[in-house]
């Protein structure tokens, strides 16, 4: 298991790696001049001068790379063109915000997707299970963000029972925060929780043909010790991979909901800054929050081989 | 059949499980399948009953449904009884079930890859049996699930229960399954193809584990098999079941020897012997029918080689044809 | 055969029908559309749905119907081009490192894991955030982000075909690689593909929305499901069906998709179904 969790850690190095190489090159996709980009065409040639220099870009890309990554290493991601502050410093005041989001919407999701799984597997082919699975499907197919405006509607237009947006943090105030936060976790945890549900579902009928489920039942096992023991710690295996894997689609789907209510979270920093152009905020942003990504799933897998000794045992 | 009989070895064997008239079905999008049709079957104790027949021929769900372990839904036990120590199975709560199977009756099954819970060490998938029947805590039944699983001679027990099965071979996984199976003593154990996945030489260690655990502890098995060279190795009383039903019922040597049904005389002529010629060897004609499409009359009729106009229209009784010996056929004699 | 079972299926086929429904209202959204989804009015700016304007006008008197039947052409076109473009360069990755394996498997596998890392959306973001905004460089954004779903598919259904008998008879019998990978090996990998690519319509036509509705998607006046969306956003209170239509149409869409994806998977691969 040990090994295992180390030969797992060892793989996220050229990962992230990579990660860091394509984040470094996204800003030289930039068609024609970055420098004029950002600065417009009517910018003076002495401040055009500068803000290369500035950004390096003046040095060979070879050159550039290598005070980048150096830096990298350090936990420098650059200034801000914009404020001229550490890319680093804006980011982590915001990081906070955006995983308190994100984390909520990932507790509600799942705190609703597993029982909701688990109980459609075992009324399988009843119409709950139908009703269940036309529902899950309808859930995917509704987008976050309209979702969340229909909400914003709904709760804080209409019936004006929650701020209609803007951001008061729960440890500065618990209830005001919270009530800041229900919005717009509910309208991210959406998605997910039907994406969990269904995979819980089907893991769940999977597990449940197994043989050793009837071995459970022929030693006298009493039923919900065979679901929530025997079958559940089977099916969470790929519950969790799943999982794992929507990480992503919940800190990219953040970004999009930060917008729509307003909260200062790492998605609205990135869009101000791509606004203003400010492009070392821009990649310092994707780099973060890929890194937790990486980092997530990293952990994810360890975990599955909890859930499923074959995994660390047998490569 | 009467409640004591005397059987060849003259012991008085009294029964202590009786199937009687079981019919089990399955409900599929295909339509209603009749696994089970009628049923009836004893256990003795201390006996080691084979059931034999091809695949899907109920073997395996008659087993299941005693223990009632079939999926309710699609499946659906119709009829019958199986009274065990003055209580009908049937009947009981899933409560009172529970504290049957695994305790009283075990059973034991035929993909030891597959039959235990790869999430969860082997010790403690045999300590739960002691956790649940004789009410321990969890540290003192994983250490009787050790005394098991040395019981049945795996090396380094203490080691073993910790292993996940994935880390033990086939043989040794079975051995641990034998010994969730016989960890409270059960008087009944039923086998379904316990050596069917095994290799020859393992399936002949297994078997005599299971033969010595038997008369250690005293208990009857139904040893559920398609092989009827393991049959003859370890059977008392042998039951052949073709499409649901019993066919054929009697001693080792009644079916061995003076075998009546031509179903049982096909299994038999496609077993190679050292004892007959090889051309002798012959496959019973044509396939298996479909459960929810057998023939009119006699289930066997459309396979049979002394098939005659009564078998097309009315299905043979099941009747005595000697002492312990009965047959559902309509032939009177055998011809061969 | 397989399109008579698709018909059969109880999700394919209203998934089906939907995603045709879908398609012939944009393709013919000329003929359908009541007005120019262009044409200003201020005199009849924000009116309410289910009077003159079946779905209402938006802040510049645009008529709402009309902008969401032309938004579907560009939101389809957009989905259906970059999971083209995708799983092309997905089916040349995953085929090449799951046929040669090694260190060619070793480097693809490295580069989908990359590029899989990244939030898909963001990665859009990051890229239409260098590129500008545009229908041409959404879908090259889009389709450079959903790479790996594509790739790791193929090449997970070529890893298992690899090992078959038939494909050592082929090479023995003298076939080079390229036709043994074209005539034996890709076309056990349609099935999973198939099904990936339907969903991945859906989710495509989700990500156009977001990217458009914070202004990074498809420019306007020309409408998209996303940027009208985007263009009701300061109008929510006041004039929430601008918020609601095109949000109803996207669902319908991605609903549509989803249905004949799962339809399809059950279809098409009998292993998975009950």
């Amino acid at each position: 298991m040990l090994k295992y969790t180390i030969r797992r850690l060892l793989t996220i190095i050229p990962v992230l790696w990579l990660v860091s190489a394509m984040v470094f090159v996204l800003i030289h996709l930039v068609p024609g001049d970055p420098v004029l980009v950002i600065l417009g065409a009517a910018a003076k040639p002495e401040q055009v001068e500068m803000m290369r220099q500035r950004l390096g870009l003046d040095q060979p890309i070879i050159i550039q790379y290598w005070d980048w990554m150096i830096a990298l290493l350090q936990g420098d991601l650059g200034a801000s063109i914009l404020s001229d502050e550490p890319v680093t410093r804006l980011i982590l005041e915001r990081m906070p915000i955006t995983i308190s989001v994100a984390a909520v919407a990932l507790f509600l999701s799942l705190a609703i997707s597993l029982p909701a799984g688990i109980i459609a597997a075992l009324r399988h082919n009843t119409y709950t299970d139908y009703f269940f699975m036309i529902l899950v499907i309808l859930a995917m197919s509704i987008p976050s963000f309209w979702l969340a405006l229909l909400l914003m509607m709904l709760f804080s237009f209409q019936l004006n029972l929650l701020p209609v947006m803007g951001w008061i943090s729960i440890f500065d105030n618990f209830w005001s925060g919270i009530q800041y936060l229900i919005l717009p976790s509910v309208s991210l945890a959406f998605i997910m929780a039907a994406i969990v549900s269904r995979m819980t579902r089907s893991s769940m009928l999977e597990v449940l043909r197994e043989d050793y489920i009837v071995t459970a039942l022929a030693k006298g096992t009493p039923k919900r010790f065979i679901v929530f023991k025997h079958a559940l710690k089977n099916a969470f295996a790929p519950v969790m991979t799943i999982i794992g894997f929507q990480i992503g689609f919940l800190l990219g789907g953040t970004v999009v909901i930060e917008d729509v209510y307003s909260i200062p979270g790492v998605g609205r920093l990135i869009l101000g800054a791509i606004a203003n152009r400010d492009y070392p905020v821009v990649q310092g942003c994707i780099l973060m929050v890929t890194s937790i990504v990486v980092f997530v799933n990293a952990a994810v897998d360890v975990a599955y081989a909890y859930f499923d000794p074959r995994v660390s045992f047998d490569k | 059949m009467p409640d004591n009989f005397e059987n060849i070895s003259g012991k008085i064997r009294t029964p202590i499980l009786e199937v009687r008239d079981l019919s089990v079905s399955f409900h599929l999008l295909e339509g209603v399948i009749p696994a089970v049709a009628g049923v009836d079957m004893v256990l003795n104790q201390g006996e080691v009953l084979g059931v034999v027949g091809e695949s899907g021929c109920g073997k395996s769900v008659t087993a299941k449904s005693v223990l009632r372990i079939i999926p309710c839904p699609p499946g659906s036990i119709d009829s019958g009884t199986a009274m065990f120590e003055d209580r009908n199975l049937l009947e009981l709560t899933e409560a009172e079930m529970e504290g049957v199977r695994g305790n009283k009756i075990s059973m034991i099954f035929q993909e030891p890859m597959t039959s235990l819970n790869p999430a969860f060490t082997v010790g403690d998938q045999i300590a739960e049996v002691f956790r649940f029947h004789r009410g321990m805590k969890k540290r003192e039944a994983f250490e009787r699930a050790v005394e098991e699983l040395r019981r049945v001679e795996i090396p380094d027990p203490a080691k073993r229960a910790r292993s996940y099965p994935h880390q033990l071979s086939g043989g040794m996984r079975q051995r641990a399954m034998i010994a969730i199976a016989l960890a409270c003593r059960p008087r009944i154990l039923i086998a379904d193809e316990p050596t069917t996945a095994l290799d020859v030489t393992i399936q002949a260690q297994i078997l005599n584990l299971m033969g010595q655990l038997q008369t250690d502890i005293g208990m009857s098995i139904i040893l559920i098999t398609h092989n009827l060279g393991v049959v003859a190795s370890i059977a008392d009383r042998v039951v052949i079941m073709y499409a649901g039903r019993v066919v054929e019922e009697g001693t080792i040597d009644d079916i061995f020897a003076c075998h009546h049904h031509p179903y049982t005389h096909g299994l038999l002529r496609s077993v190679p012997r050292l004892d007959r010629p090889s051309e002798d060897l012959q496959e019973i004609k044509g396939i298996v029918p479909k459960l929810n499409d057998l023939p009119r009359g006699c289930a066997f009729s459309n396979r049979c080689d002394y098939v005659m106009e009564q078998c097309r229209q009315r299905e043979p009784v099941f009747k005595p044809i000697g002492s312990g010996h009965k047959s559902r056929c309509w032939l009177e004699n055998r011809p061969w | 055969m397989l399109i008579k079972r698709v018909l059969k299926n109880k999700l394919a086929l209203p998934g089906l029908l939907v995603v045709v429904f879908v398609i012939l209202a944009s393709l013919f959204a000329s003929h359908v559309a009541p007005f120019d989804p262009l044409k200003l009015s201020l005199s009849k700016r924000i009116q309410a749905p289910f009077d003159e304007h079946v779905f209402g006008t938006d802040h510049f008197g645009r008529d709402i119907l009309s902008r969401v039947l032309y938004g579907g052409r560009v939101s389809l076109m957009v989905g259906v081009l970059s999971v083209l473009f995708a799983s092309i360069v997905g089916i040349i990755l995953g085929a090449t490192g799951g046929y040669f394996g090694g260190k060619i498997d070793y480097a693809i596998v490295l580069v989908l894991d990359a590029l899989m890392s990244f939030p898909p959306l963001l990665l859009t973001i990051g890229l239409m955030a260098v590129m500008g905004q545009g229908v041409k460089n959404i879908v090259i954004a889009m389709a450079l982000s959903s790479i790996p779903t594509y790739g790791r598919v193929v090449r997970g259904a070529v890893l298992s075909i690899r090992q078959k008998e038939y494909i050592e008879a082929a090479r023995n019998a003298g076939s080079g690689d390229l036709k043994i990978i074209f005539l034996h090996v890709l076309p056990n990998t349609i099935a999973p593909l198939i099904v990936v690519t339907t969903m991945g319509v859906a989710s495509a036509i989700l990500t156009e929305a977001a990217l458009s509705f914070v202004g990074l998607g498809v420019p306007g006046p020309d409408p998209s499901w996303g940027n009208i969306l985007a263009d009701g956003r300061d109008y929510i209170s006041q004039a929430p069906w601008i918020t609601i239509f095109p949000g109803l149409a996207i669902t319908l869409t991605v609903l549509g998709f989803n249905l004949l994806g799962d339809g399809l998977r059950d279809v098409l691969d009998p292993k998975l179904k009950q």
